[in-house]
């Protein structure tokens, strides 16, 4: 008999930030880490520690970056002390941290002139990281190289891009603010042209988002500033199988259960945390399509834009617009 | 001028927390009760009302005594803010919870214990004296303590202290101890009437005069034990010469009506002040501060709208308890009696709705550089609670208008236009798409242009724009360009130059871009296409129809025309050179300039070769199908 463990815990920090991402090598490692990135004006990022064995939750701020060059768009971590972030003056930094010592070491940046870095992305064996800016470009970053190996794609995008995702080890699928999503393959710099392009008729406003399914990297789901989610299978090129809130508030972020690509998170701008189950038992094959998909909003109580959330093992943390940090633990789908 | 005080202090890091947390309590506040007022359930409804308001208040005490307990000593906010939690909690007594009738005693007594807090003073005594614990009477500060725990009503703790007061020194401690134990206390006997226990308190009383008057106070050091009893029996004289212990006038009134009469209302209160000598003799210390206190004692709710603005230089306490006053129908009293105010002109608004912009616009201009959009939404939610001639949702417009869009990032631009959408303010709204797409447009991102084209549908702008990506085009033959309105199909149809270039895109993809199989096919249609784009009046632009003409010459060779198509053809073409010639002749300035290719001569060539491959085309179809003329 399970209990439902879906206590939400809140706390007030002082600063609103604009990502919170938990630090471990996958989503399915447990971890007590986790780091903030500002929004606004601040220009800083945070690591946390949380205790999981105290009842309340009470994380204690480690280590501090305050000299950023910009409010952070986008935080992934590599393993529990190495993470990259990006923020909106162009640039992505790599950052080391030492827990025990409480240290925060910026290893490196990369940086674009002029450009609003809106999202990255880096293969599975860390060699490449790819990432968008607001301007129209796709930039890859070589990181075992020796110098300080920045280029980009011959081709520059009209739009903004919004985000990135690697695929495949050489493929990333791209969106951007026509709603469209290109898959790209990353090994020739003189790309011209896209190998395939997705997109949903009707409904073409700017993709905030993008996840992709943690068992089958084919399936990516994406969040439009229209509200509404769409599941994409890359391989075929059928109309995508889209979710939609009975309202049309943006959607901030999107990410998959750590272990299943049966079940979708997303959060909006109206401050709810929604949790999207298909899951079926029995029917191993069918896509989202063939099942009924049940839904549940985990923020109920929130009004405030929700920036951010992130998912590590059974644990959410979410931040909001009005500096609060909240924690849960979803229920146990299996 | 006075200097303009600058609200920067919103952006300092407690204060932020504490505003924050405030907007939850006051937006909770609202929404609970505009879900109460749509329910069925009438009766319950009042009753809600008046605890909804002070579960309220009672919140945001709590959020700024957290804060202070979370600060650091050295905060130099520390101070204004305990003094605020001060004034906040001596309101809260006077202004909501109490009623005309109504004893004010428990309250009183626990914000002077709160506010002007012993326990320090008595720590520090019993941590000196751990280890010789007899000779703690003999501390500095042991009689003050008791004395002052007496006239704060800490009883426990003043009989606590007293029992290490030697007995065998001095018999009459037993007494006062066991007075002070029979001490008829207001909460434990809540359920006599005020009658009866002010009858049980008198009596008692009694016993303490008797005491006064006849116990015998030998051993009695500092004539401790003696004060006290006179405390307790409420000795006018006692209390004032106790002066520099109470420090403040307030402090000592509370003191001596809660041995005077104990069941004081607040009428007894302002009678006490008037005509009790307490004031006077602190008459020559009494600052601003006092005089607010005054005020408040006196139920005078001006000191919140002016005083205590000035107090704390901003509007934070006056806006948040202004609004719960007038939710519970206490601001009402005011503005009957205040007939002048009718007459001044600044006053159309109601004055909790005066100060909850006021504080907005604190908010704001805290945020105002560098651009804090939480805390303007912060601001926002206030303002939309003054609802009186929409003043609420026009300084939102106003503020918003004034947010420069030229260097702020796509993501903050969507949010600022989404606000403005949400709050109804669709002008706005449109404004702000318009100036994110001539910037976008400028940028040459038509990427961008044209989605916030998309989104406000703004019809003139579009049919530029889908110019511009024309002209780039025919310049560049960069097919990235045509293809930004393949996910826009449904959408722009408010525009016919857009609907051209899409439909600009199918042909040229299925003219020049399908694979070999299908080539034959899609040339069909792509021609097809063509030829009825030409047919439709004014779809294609004027100056690019020159272009279009030719394209159609290199698709001549291909045997795909049939000669319906060619006909029509040559009568867009006729169509085309009258307006050419009428066009020289009266210029319109939209129209004039062509699109060109580099080569005049070329064109020339161009000309001649469309002519005599249409000729060529038709005499073709004659011959092959024998029409007769």
């Amino acid at each position: 008999m399970f209990d439902n463990l879906n206590k939400t815990e809140k706390i007030y920090l002082n600063f609103n930030a604009s990502k919170v991402r938990w630090l471990s090598e996958s989503k399915i490692t447990p971890s007590d880490y986790f780091c903030l990135g500002s929004a606004e004006n601040f220009k800083s990022v945070s690591i946390w520690k949380q205790n999981s064995t105290l009842d309340d939750f009470e994380p204690v701020i480690l280590s501090e970056y305050q000299n950023l060059d910009g409010y952070v768009t986008e935080i992934k971590s590599k393993s529990l002390e190495e993470f990259f972030l990006s923020t909106s003056n162009g640039s992505v930094y790599h950052f080391k941290c030492y827990h025990d010592e409480q240290r925060l070491i910026e290893l490196n940046k990369w940086s674009k002139a002029n450009d609003v870095v809106n999202g990255f992305d880096f293969n599975n064996d860390g060699e490449e990281l790819c990432f968008v800016t607001e301007n129209g470009t796709i930039n890859f970053i070589r990181l075992r190289s020796q110098i300080n190996n920045l280029n980009d794609l011959d081709y520059n995008e009209l739009c903004s891009l919004n985000s990135v995702l690697y695929l495949k080890h050489f493929e990333i699928a791209v969106s951007d603010s026509l709603g469209r999503i290109k898959i790209w393959d990353s090994r020739s710099r003189e790309n011209k042209k896209s190998c395939l392009s997705l997109f949903m008729e009707g409904e073409s406003s700017s993709i905030t988002c993008m996840a992709n399914d943690p068992n089958k990297k084919h399936i990516i789901a994406c969040g439009n500033l229209n509200g509404i989610i769409a599941i994409y299978d890359v391989r075929s090129n059928k109309r995508p199988f889209t979710l939609t809130h009975n309202h049309s508030e943006p959607i901030t972020e999107i990410g998959f259960h750590p272990f299943s690509g049966d079940s979708l998170f997303s959060s909006s701008f109206n401050g709810g945390l929604w949790s999207w189950n298909s899951s079926n038992r029995g029917e191993l094959k069918s896509g989202w399509e063939d099942r009924t998909v049940n839904f549940k909003n985990y923020l109920d109580s929130n009004r405030y834009t929700l920036n951010s959330f992130d998912l590590n093992n059974d644990k959410i943390l979410a931040v909001n617009n009005n500096l609060c940090l909240y924690k849960l633990k979803y229920q146990n789908l299996f | 001028m006075d200097e303009i005080p600058s609200f920067k202090i919103f952006t300092d890091p407690s204060w932020r927390r504490i505003i924050s947390q405030s907007r939850e309590v006051f937006n909770d506040l609202h929404q609970n009760l505009e879900a109460n007022s749509q329910s069925e359930i009438i009766k319950t409804e009042t009753v809600n009302l008046s605890d909804q308001c002070l579960d309220a208040n009672q919140k945001y005490i709590d959020v700024i005594e957290n804060e202070l307990g979370i600060m650091n000593a050295d905060n130099e906010n520390k101070e204004k803010l305990q003094v605020m939690l001060q004034v906040w909690k001596l309101c809260q007594i006077i202004f909501i919870k109490s009623s005309p009738s109504g004893t004010l005693l428990t309250d009183l007594q626990e914000w002077y214990q709160t506010t002007n807090n012993i326990d320090p003073m008595v720590q520090a005594i019993f941590s000196s004296n751990s280890e010789n614990t007899e000779k703690l009477h003999l501390d500095d500060k042991y009689w003050i303590c008791i004395l002052l725990a007496v006239a704060q009503g800490r009883i426990d703790t003043g009989r606590h202290l007293l029992s290490f007061y030697p007995i065998d020194k001095a018999p009459v401690v037993r007494t006062i101890n066991e007075l002070l134990h029979t001490m008829p206390n207001l909460s434990t006997h809540s359920h006599l009437s005020l009658f009866e226990f002010k009858a049980k308190w008198e009596y008692w009383q009694k016993k303490c005069v008797q005491v006064l008057t006849s116990e015998n106070f030998e051993g009695d050091d500092n004539g401790g034990m003696q004060t006290i009893c006179k405390l307790l029996c409420a000795d006018e004289s006692t209390f004032l010469s106790l002066k520099l212990m109470f420090n403040n006038w307030y402090y000592m009134l509370i003191s001596y009506m809660s041995y005077a009469n104990p069941t004081f209302n607040i009428s007894d209160l302002h009678m006490s002040i008037e005509s009790g000598p307490f004031m006077k003799e602190f008459e020559n210390e009494l600052d601003e501060f006092d005089a607010i206190i005054l005020k408040i004692f006196e139920f005078d709710v001006d000191v919140i709208v002016n005083e205590c603005v000035k107090l704390f230089s901003n509007n934070f306490f006056s806006a948040h308890f202004l609004n719960i006053l007038h939710l519970t129908g206490k601001l009402q009293l005011k503005s009957e009696i205040d007939f002048g105010s009718a007459f001044r002109e600044e006053s159309r608004l109601p004055i909790h709705e005066q100060h909850l912009i006021e504080y907005s616009l604190q908010l704001l201009s805290a945020a105002w550089s560098p651009s804090l959009l939480s805390l303007n939404q912060t601001a926002f939610d206030y303002l939309l609670k003054c609802q009186m001639d929409e003043t609420g949702i026009d300084l939102i417009e106003t503020y918003l208008e004034r947010i420069p869009l030229t260097e702020i990032s796509q993501s903050e631009a969507n949010k600022i236009f989404y606000i403005a959408f949400q709050y109804g303010l669709h002008d706005l709204a449109f404004s702000i798409g318009r100036v994110m797409q001539m910037r976008a447009l400028k940028g040459r991102q038509y990427g961008d242009a044209l989605t916030w084209n998309a989104k406000i549908k703004d019809c003139s702008f579009g049919n530029i724009l889908a110019d511009k990506i024309m002209e780039e085009f025919f310049q560049s033959n960069d097919l990235k360009l045509l293809d930004l309105t393949e996910s826009l199909v449904k959408e722009i149809i408010y525009s016919d130059r857009l609907i051209f270039l899409n439909k600009y895109r199918e042909f040229y993809r299925l003219a020049y871009l399908s694979s070999k199989s299908e080539r034959t096919e899609n040339l069909k249609q792509a021609i097809d296409l063509l030829v009825h784009l030409l047919q439709v009046p004014n779809l294609i632009p004027f100056k690019f129809k020159k272009l279009v003409f030719f394209q159609l010459h290199d698709l001549l060779d291909q045997n795909v025309f049939n000669e319906d198509q060619l006909f029509s053809v040559l009568k867009s073409i006729q169509l085309y050179e009258n307006r050419r010639r009428f066009l020289a002749i009266r210029p319109i300035s939209g129209e004039v300039h062509e699109c060109s290719l580099e080569d005049e001569n070329s064109e020339e060539n161009k000309w001649k070769s469309l002519f005599e491959k249409l000729s060529s085309k038709i005499a073709e179809n004659f011959v092959q199908n024998k029409i007769e003329f």
